[in-house]
């Protein structure tokens, strides 16, 4: 009681010096506050110039373009309203690279819970534990445009993966994977789940250590077994990190160029095609810079639709 | 509506693109036009390649390019180093799927280049704005018959609107096969001359465990070479004319050559999962490590007649204690049994412009000039074997070759039809460009027919506006 009554008179103590300051401040040196004020803004001016002057001015400036017919270097683009939004709708392309999207937007679910797996069973007691965490998360810092030559000659015709399919005798299995419009994606997509799973992994196994222990030693007690674990307590207790990995997965999933264009380059016959390729494809290659731009206004649309909705849904604000 | 007001010009200064969040990542901002006139008699003062005054000439020259690589451009800047010991060349090296997205950024910037490549087709057409009319270089160095001086594909595929935007460094032709002589001449084979030797010799190849004719079917470029050259043993010509709207795609022969193509995915020539590979580099190591027999290459693939520069591309392939083989361009076989002469169609490798924007003009142009003009800078591309000199009567030097019984011969041919090839190779419109890749793409995965492949050619030749 005495304790809680002195750290009170300490406590207002300090308020009252801390007023007497400010007033004392603002009689002696009216200057003084705002002088700290313009301090303050010079701190964060070099972050604000660089988020406005590149995130947002290249925003605005993509929403201006995307309504002209521009070659991106011509000194007379023409202005041409809606014209590139209305030959979006009806791009057999732009749909199609939406729909391998969504294949790539599943395949999130698939790498974590491999990511989860993963971290579940380097949690338990098992030998050289450093030597599978680094096997596993190498592949998120390998840079794919090394990988993609590597991915080319594993998927090809006479490649080790139909080497290794031969040599177990599941020799109907061999296939040119890539060269193929019907396998090359889920190719593609077998690529960027090996490429991302260790960073599922990682954050489930930071997740998993932060698990008080006695929680599972009582479940066990309890009499529950290992799945029982799993699903009552290890997955609800590591939602938080569930969700954001959802989050970075879809945000990513929209992102994705690099494999698709290092390994297939959208093709064979558009079969990779994801909207990133695409809008490359119009905007750089081909000098559509404006249609490129509308491409580039739906994506950033679909990111920040797909970001919010997930931070609504999973409540991720009120999680705290 | 136009645009053209002076904010819009202002906004123009800004050339980067900035595509949106993705494309602003490759963007960075410049100023101004690009058509400022630089030519004047000062700038175009171009003192003999060795001469005193070559010696005092000072000044610095940015060169933007993919081409020619890392490696040689040394070369050339020594050599011209040689003969102007006070102009520093220095060269900036851009992979060449990255070049246009720089030089887009970078042709209008002030830190931008002062000579910078040009590709015959899309990127001439594009980026050619950007540069100085150089006929009059060409004129005062060479004089006025200078056209006659030079290959006729060069002037050609550089001139807009009348005026000369880059000069030929030298030109490559396409129509050719490359064959592994050495393991040709083991089997006891020969080149093939028709569809079905190329059939039989590709199964002896098979018999003897090798692939036949790799091709890298990912890449549009080689694909549209070698339907340009399928359609020219049916018809000659009709390719480029459907190129410039001339002929339709849905013409028979045109259609015909679509098949023929789409044919050697099935008949056991191509092998299989061509169209998952890369033409640089997958297939070509496959090439150079003898796992395969044949490839679909152009004159760009002398470089390889000599031995250094091959052992150097084996062991680029990954092969350990890299021997040289003999390499011999074989025209391609008359696929259609019509008997029509096989022959090159080609582009300038490349060209070089000297930038409007640059304040250099004068070094810039002497640099150019030494290059693509001059009896010096020409005979280094010559004996780089990779290109065939834009500069008429420049004869390659044949030291080093891996067989020069067969392949004197060869190069000397070659390079005279080079500089006599008048068909184009590029494409000049983008648009087209992608609907012919994507048309290869579907008849090699069988996703399309010819007749749909060649009426998706049609629609989008029908938008392109020429």
């Amino acid at each position: 009681m005495k304790t809680v009554a002195l750290t009170r008179h300490r406590h207002e103590q300090s308020t009252l010096t801390q007023h007497r300051a400010g007033r004392a401040a603002k009689g002696s040196a009216p200057h003084g506050p705002r002088r700290n004020n313009v301090a303050g803004y010079l701190y964060v001016a070099p972050a604000v110039l660089v988020v406005v002057g590149i995130v947002y001015f290249a925003i605005v400036y993509t929403l201006r373009i995307s309504v002209l017919d521009w070659d991106g270097l011509s000194p007379d683009p023409v202005a041409v309203g809606l014209d590139n939004y209305v030959r979006l709708v009806e791009d057999a392309v732009f749909w199609r690279s939406l729909g391998h999207m969504a294949m790539f937007a599943l395949a999130v679910l698939v790498q974590m819970a491999l990511g989860l797996g993963f971290a579940i069973l380097l949690h338990s007691g098992v030998r050289a534990k450093t030597l599978y965490k680094v096997l596993l998360f190498l592949p998120v810092v390998l840079a794919p445009a090394v990988m993609a030559p590597v991915f080319r000659q594993i998927f090809d015709a006479d490649g080790q993966l139909n080497t290794m399919l031969r040599a177990v005798g599941l020799d109907a299995l061999a296939h040119p994977w890539l060269a193929d419009p019907s396998t090359a994606l889920y190719a593609l997509i077998t690529i960027n789940v090996w490429q991302w799973t260790g960073f599922s992994f990682v954050l489930y196994y930071a997740g998993l250590t932060q698990v008080d222990a006695s929680l599972i030693e009582a479940a066990r007690i309890d009499g529950a077994g290992n799945w029982r674990v799993i699903s009552s307590l290890l997955i609800p207790l590591t939602r938080g990190t569930t969700v954001t990995l959802a989050i970075l997965g879809v945000i990513g999933t929209i992102k994705t160029f690099d494999i698709p264009y290092l390994v297939t380059g959208g093709g064979p016959a558009r079969s990779t095609e994801v909207l990133a390729t695409y809008l490359y494809q119009q905007g750089i290659t081909d000098f559509h810079v404006g249609y490129g731009a509308a491409l580039t206004v739906v994506l950033m649309i679909m990111s920040l639709v797909l970001t919010v909705s997930q931070v609504r849904r999973f409540k991720l604000g009120s999680e705290a | 509506m136009s645009i053209t007001g002076s904010r819009w010009r202002r906004t123009r200064a800004c050339q980067a693109a900035l595509v949106g969040l993705t494309l602003a990542a490759l963007a960075a901002c410049g100023s101004g036009s690009g058509t400022s006139n630089a030519s004047s008699s000062d700038a175009l003062a171009v003192p003999q390649p060795g001469s005193a005054e070559a010696k005092t000439v000072k000044g610095t020259v940015n060169w933007w390019g993919w081409s020619p690589g890392v490696s040689v451009a040394p070369l050339y800047v020594k050599a011209f180093n040689e003969a102007y010991p006070n102009i520093k060349v220095n060269f900036k090296f851009y992979d060449y799927n990255q070049y246009s997205p720089a030089l887009r950024t970078g042709v209008g910037s002030p830190s931008g280049p002062d000579v910078f490549d040009l590709e015959p087709g899309g990127i001439a057409r594009q980026y050619g704005r950007f540069g100085t009319d150089l006929t009059p270089l060409a004129q005062k160095v060479l004089g006025s018959d200078w056209k006659d001086k030079l290959s006729p594909l060069g002037a050609d595929a550089f001139t807009q609107d009348g005026k000369l935007k880059a000069l030929s460094v030298g030109s490559g032709g396409a129509g050719t096969l490359v064959i592994n002589k050495t393991l040709f001449d083991r089997w006891g084979l020969k080149p093939p001359t028709t569809l079905d030797e190329w059939v039989s010799t590709c199964k002896a190849i098979k018999a003897k465990g090798k692939t036949c004719f790799v091709h890298g079917a990912k890449d549009a470029w080689v694909n549209r070479d070698l339907i340009q050259a399928i359609s020219n043993s049916i018809a000659p010509g009709k390719f480029a004319k459907a190129v410039q709207g001339q002929a339709k795609w849905t013409d028979p022969d045109l259609v015909q050559a679509l098949s023929v193509y789409r044919s050697l995915f099935g008949n056991g020539i191509m092998q299989p999962g061509a169209a998952g590979i890369t033409q640089y580099n997958d297939a070509q190591n496959k090439f150079m490590a003898q796992d395969a027999a044949m490839i679909m290459q152009g004159t760009w693939e002398l470089g390889n007649y000599k031995a250094q520069a091959q052992t150097a591309g084996i062991k680029s392939a990954g092969v350990s204690s890299p021997k040289p083989f003999v390499e011999q361009l074989v025209p391609l076989p008359d696929v259609a049994g019509k008997g029509n002469k096989p022959y090159l169609f080609g582009d300038p490798d490349f060209g070089l412009t000297v930038n409007a924007r640059s304040k250099n003009q004068r070094a810039a142009n002497i640099f150019v000039a030494w290059y693509t003009l001059t009896k010096q800078g020409q005979q280094v591309v010559a004996d780089q074997y990779t290109q065939v000199p834009s500069l008429k009567g420049i004869t390659p030097a044949t030291q080093g070759l891996v067989d020069p019984s067969v392949q004197v011969t060869s190069l000397r041919n070659l390079g005279t039809q080079v500089q006599n090839a008048t068909e184009h190779r590029q494409v000049a419109y983008p648009d087209l460009m992608t609907a012919i890749g994507d048309a290869a793409s579907a008849l090699a995965s069988g996703s399309k027919t010819p007749q749909a492949a060649a009426q998706d050619l049609q629609t989008a030749s029908d938008g392109v506006s020429r």
